[in-house]
């Protein structure tokens, strides 16, 4: 029987916001917030622009005194920060937020109000960081006024002893250390969802192979943020700590290490160069065979190229290191993984010269060009990355201007060119128009010729001996007439990317219209209007190959269409497929408007300003504020519980709207949110060895008594037991028994907190006094935390069970609470391990 | 599993030696020779995870199609890759003094 159609102004109706601008506030679709994220993205990179024209203008000229030392700290920390965590990440992010789905011919991110919840943190925590600069604006304005000096000034890496609350005693770095923490929070967010999109919303038959680079691209990106942000979270809790209430872990007449917030720092900080390089690289892959109109030369090799790049980039962070007097053998070991990531990146830069060698006809519209810029800026930058991979060589030019140079080469032109060309590739998706040629080609070459003269010359002046991050060099150095010309370079990029905004400002009112597909390009993107609807894809396509070429229109499939929902409201249904085959595997209702993303935001951004003023009460009343506000994100609605329980079919496989275990995309939010807790761990863990065995001296370990974090352990384990055992009680349908379990899962979670919690304050130690305890309070307390949020979830899912929300088919909730309390566990285990059974160790 | 293994050896054998041989450095570094003797082996051990992870891809790369030969051939170069890294950084206690 042929199921009743559904009309396409019904599909239109499920997926459009409310009315007016309130109803853009509540917006969470992709087609919205991923512009809205890109816009905001761009705005602080024009701010932060500006900064680094300042500081351009100021060494223009030797011993010029146009900008004070102190003012020149502030810019170059603002610059370098703003640009690393409020610009390229988050661009990136964005970028992907909005492409994704239509790449993989899905309709939405799998989590929409998590993309929101991203994009209004970010745009808080942006807006808080630049909020320092908010008195030395009073005091422009008003000169004279005694207004304090917030903006932070250590640079973008701001390593202790000079963070530290006695060589920054204002609020300077806790701007900069509370403003992370936002981009941070947002960024693994983002990089939740982006893998779950990726490996659970891909159309059906885009196999594991079949999968556009640009996805493999975001995947690993995410990854890399997922495993490398916990790092700096980590680094930058311990010195907020250090900071607010004098916990030691820097300082080394303590028993602390100022190295340890290096490696902290770099094992986050490297790792982030790449993670922003490979997607950057994944938009070149897609770029260059539609210009070249062939398929992307040696894709088994460029998608192994992006993973072994991700995965090496971890093991180079030693290399920021290189004159902190490590071991010459250890340096040695970094060097060479340094050396050995060139070959990954070589292989892509030959898989493209292979495309482009192939090629039908080689166009070279806007976006090729940046593609092109992007080649040889990025070869450059990676032969001069070779040089300083070689400890020698390091030692002469660390922190010159050489180094300025050779990451510029690879962060503008291994980025910034990627995402220029992105722009202008993609902009019909965004505008619904195609940008000017001709505007854009001039623009192009301001940009091109600009950077080269910005950055060039400084490889020369970094020769030559001048150093960073010094608001002035002498004369006699003889680097004026390299930095004159460099600045001059910056003025001319200033013009180049003004007249690209210019560019894309016309565009949208006077551009010309595309057709769906302008360039002729081979994913699915270009299968689907211009500009993209809300829904992306009225019927998700069936993929057959790796690439669809524009004239040909792929098999498509409608879920409502075969659910016979005629007479019920209409949901925002897409589909979850099996992680490698791409199998239908579920149908997946995604989230409609809410204010809540919004209203999160603004309450995280109190709390941190509170608690950057000392107002802990003020922190607390709205830490407690925003629990109705989780509440409500996660509750189920009325409508949502009324949700049918009908299948739909594809392929002759049964589709479920309640889908469980790794089929449910909300088990795979909880699974990476813990994979995200578990690196946290992993460098708490790494933390107190490295203060142990590798810090200035080795401290006095205490041997905590066994029996009471024993019992807490037990008790967590209690927990565990109590949350899976429920997950079974409900998955054999018996109600009773699930809320049995769950109310052993909560005792058990609430007593290991308990215990834990009251050793720590009866074992005597004094955390301001060393280094060592101050990690042992640290660590205990992360723990302790753990368990109070695994008593939350129970007391959250137990309140859904004493209702009978649970059935055999509807029951993620309770698997993603035995997940967290399994991790409780597993981590409580690690917590007593390192903390009270290590000491007992010979 | 075995395809996860293969896929993964390598990569986890190069970080294992990454990791091991710069921490053994701190630890045993009084003890040269201990410390060469702890090193080489550890070079040897992850030089041979890598190759035998690679063996492995290899086979199921020929004895597959579609996404698991993909898989398989991408374990291939990610293990010769990490095999790589481990040899080239397994050479530099032979260039320096090593305590």
């Amino acid at each position: 029987m042929k199921a009743p159609d559904i009309s396409d102004a019904r599909l239109v109706r499920a997926w459009e916001d409310p009315p007016g601008w309130l109803g853009k506030l509540q917006s969470v679709g992709n087609n919205w917030i991923g512009p809205l994220f890109i816009a905001s993205a761009f705005g602080f990179f024009v701010i932060s622009g500006f900064d680094s024209v300042a500081l351009r203008t100021q060494l223009a000229m030797p011993e010029n005194e146009l900008i004070s030392a102190g003012d020149f700290n502030q810019l170059f920390t603002t610059h370098g920060t703003a640009m690393m965590f409020l610009v390229t990440v988050p661009m990136l992010e964005a970028l992907t937020i909005f492409i994704l789905p239509m790449v993989l011919g899905t309709r939405d991110m799998c989590f929409p109000r998590m993309s929101a919840f991203s994009f209004w943190t970010y745009v808080f925590g942006g807006i808080f960081f630049y909020a320092s600069t908010l008195p030395d604006i009073g005091n422009f304005v008003l000169p004279g006024t005694p207004l304090p000096d917030w903006v932070p000034d250590a640079g973008w890496f701001a390593y202790p002893p000079l963070s530290n609350r006695v060589y920054s005693p204002g609020l300077n770095i806790d701007f900069y250390l509370l403003g992370l923490g936002f981009a941070e929070f947002a960024g693994i967010a983002a990089a939740v969802e982006i893998i779950i999109t990726v490996l659970k919303m891909r159309a059906p038959g885009m196999s594991f192979d079949r999968i556009p680079i640009f996805a493999w691209g975001v995947l690993v990106m995410a990854f890399s943020i997922l495993l490398a942000f916990p790092a700096v979270l980590v680094g930058t809790t311990l010195l907020e700590l250090e900071r607010k209430f004098g916990l030691p872990f820097y300082d080394p007449t303590l028993g602390g290490d100022p190295l340890l917030w290096q490696h902290l720092f770099w094992f986050f900080g490297h790792p982030e160069v790449y993670l922003m390089l490979i997607p950057a690289t994944g938009i070149v892959s897609m770029i260059v065979p539609t210009f070249a109109r062939r398929p992307m030369a040696g894709y088994v090799l460029v998608v192994t190229a992006i993973a072994a790049t991700g995965f090496f980039s971890f093991g180079l962070w030693v290399h920021h290191m290189f004159t902190t007097g490590l071991p010459l053998v250890s340096l040695g070991l970094f060097g060479a993984a340094s050396m050995m990531i060139t070959f990954p990146s070589g292989v892509q830069v030959f898989a493209w010269i292979a495309t482009m060698l192939n090629a039908r006809r080689l166009r070279f519209d806007t976006p090729m060009l940046y593609v092109l810029a992007f080649i040889v800026t990025f070869v450059l930058g990676g032969i001069t990355g070779v040089m300083v991979a070689s400890v020698p060589f390091d030692l002469q030019v660390h922190d010159t201007y050489f180094v300025t140079a050779h990451f510029h080469y690879v962060l503008v032109g291994g980025v910034v060119f990627p995402i220029l060309a992105a722009f202008a590739y993609w902009w019909p998706k965004v505008a619904g128009r195609v940008m000017d040629e001709t505007l854009g080609r001039y623009a192009f070459w301001l940009i091109f010729i600009g950077f080269n003269v910005t950055f060039l010359p400084q490889h020369m002046a970094g020769l030559l001996g001048m150093v960073r991050r010094v608001y002035t060099y002498p004369d006699e150095l003889g680097v004026g007439g390299y930095n004159l010309v460099s600045t001059l370079g910056a003025y001319l990029s200033v013009i180049g990317f003004a007249l690209f905004v210019v560019n894309a400002v016309l565009s949208l009112i006077r551009g010309s219209k595309p057709r769906p597909d302008p360039w002729g390009g081979l994913g699915l993107e270009w299968k689907i209007p211009s500009p993209a609807p809300p829904y992306m894809f009225d019927e998700i396509p069936v993929i057959k190959a790796r690439d669809v070429p524009s004239e040909e229109r792929p098999e498509t499939w409608r879920p409502e269409r075969t659910r016979q929902t005629a007479e019920r409201p209409l949901w925002r249904e897409t589909l979850v497929t099996t992680m490698f085959d791409a199998r239908a595997q579920a149908i997946a209702v995604v989230a409609g408007p809410s204010y809540i993303p919004l209203a999160l935001g603004v309450t995280m951004t109190i709390v941190s300003a509170a608690l950057l003023f000392d107002a802990y009460w003020l922190a607390v009343i709205f830490s407690l504020a925003s629990v109705p506000l989780v509440v409500k994100w996660l509750w189920p609605s009325r409508e949502e519980r009324a949700y049918p329980n009908v299948g739909a079919t594809l392929g002759g496989a049964a589709l479920t709207p309640f889908a469980t275990g790794p089929a449910a995309i909300g088990w795979w939010g909880m699974a990476l949110g813990l994979v995200a807790l578990g690196a946290s761990l992993a460098m708490t863990v790494f933390s107190y060895f490295y203060l142990v065995y590798a810090g200035p001296e080795r401290p006095e370990l205490l041997r905590p008594p066994l029996a009471v974090a024993g019992g807490s352990l037990a008790l967590a384990t209690v927990g565990a037991i109590g949350a899976l055992r429920a997950d079974v009680a409900i998955a054999g349908g018996r109600q009773r028994s699930l809320r049995s379990w769950l109310a052993v899962s909560i005792v058990g979670a609430m007593g290991s907190a308990a215990t834990l919690a009251w050793d720590i304050t009866t074992l005597g130690l004094a955390p301001r006094e060393s280094a060592y305890e101050a990690m042992f309070v640290t660590f205990a307390g992360y723990q302790v935390i753990l368990m109070l949020a695994v008593v939350a979830a129970g007391l959250f899912v137990g309140a859904q069970a004493m209702l009978s929300f649970f059935t055999r088919e509807r029951r993620v909730a309770v698997q993603n609470l035995a997940l967290l309390a399994s991790f409780g566990a597993l981590s409580h285990l690690v917590t007593f391990g390192t903390l009270y059974l290590s000491p007992y160790l010979p | 599993v075995r395809l996860a293994l293969a896929v993964f050896g390598g990569i986890a054998a190069w970080t294992a030696h990454l990791l091991i041989s710069a921490s053994l450095v701190g630890l045993v570094c009084p003890a040269a020779t201990t410390l060469l003797v702890a090193l080489h082996a550890t070079t040897l051990t992850a030089a041979a995870v890598s190759v035998g992870a690679g063996a492995v891809a290899l086979g199921i790369a020929r004895r597959s199609r579609g996404w698991r030969q993909f898989l398989a051939y991408f374990g291939v170069l990610l293990d010769l890759l990490s095999f790589g890294a481990v040899l080239l950084g397994g050479l530099t206690p032979l260039l320096v003094p090593v305590c």
